[in-house]
């Protein structure tokens, strides 16, 4: 995929999801598009707007991207296993969240755990105040933890999965 | 394939776009003049650049003639 045609000195990330239960999620083709495809799911706080899509209230937004893979083999009897490089696979990213139970985007994250095979698109947004660069992706919800410590806040984490090649770079 | 139908193809297509785009085949100069006329934020515009990077590149013009 193309990268963003902009440069941005500062800004603020922010994490985005599409807001349907049971969504479409964008064809690779469209994660590259702003017009009315990426922008429909970042919300207006960061250029977007917003009618398709819900902000994830995360502490951070994790790393992303892509890291190198490898299958191993071993053969019986043979003291080494061979380890073969591959292309590249895409970076988990695990997530933690303040626990707000009356959050939809937190209790829709909890169902799509629950239910494990639902695709969504989410956006990484960067925002400068006047220019949006998106990293869009589809992905699934692969865990759901609630972190109920008595000494602490409650907080809770889970991950998302990205479906391999299936992300995209746009820009307002 | 013509472009118009490789573009809806790759459109709808889920996965490693790229890759299907190496096993597309268009008319590099239907190709070229689909991509005057298409909007630069478009599905169209993202799957006709990696349509344009998939072509083999063109053969070498024929040795002129003495």
């Amino acid at each position: 995929m193309a990268l963003p045609s902009k440069v941005l000195p500062g800004f603020s990330a922010a994490l985005w999801m599409q807001s349907a239960a049971t969504p479409t999620p964008l064809s690779t083709a469209n994660l590259s598009v702003w017009s009315a495809q990426v922008a429909t799911i970042v919300g207006t706080a960061a250029g977007g707007t917003g009618s398709a899509g819900v902000q994830l209230p995360v502490e951070a937004v994790p790393a992303f991207g892509m890291d190198d893979a490898v299958a191993n083999y071993s053969v019986a009897g043979s003291r080494q296993s061979d380890k073969i490089p591959t292309q590249s696979a895409p970076t988990s990213m695990s997530i933690t969240a303040a626990w707000n139970p009356s959050d939809s985007a937190l209790l829709q994250i909890r169902s799509d755990a629950y239910n494990g095979t639902v695709d969504r698109t989410f956006v990484v947004s960067a925002y400068d105040g006047t220019n949006t660069v998106a990293y869009a992706f589809n992905g699934r919800v692969g865990n759901f933890q609630i972190d109920a410590q008595p000494g602490a806040e409650a907080k809770c984490n889970f991950t998302v999965h990205p479906r391999g090649n299936q992300y995209g770079w746009s820009n307002s | 394939m013509k472009v118009a139908d490789a573009v809806k193809t790759l459109i709808a297509a889920q996965g490693d776009l790229a890759l299907a785009a190496r096993g597309i085949q268009v008319d590099q100069k239907e190709l070229a003049a689909a991509m005057a006329k298409v909007q630069a934020d478009s599905a169209e515009a993202v799957v006709m650049r990696l349509l344009v990077k998939a072509q083999p590149p063109a053969p070498p013009p024929p040795p002129a003639e003495e």
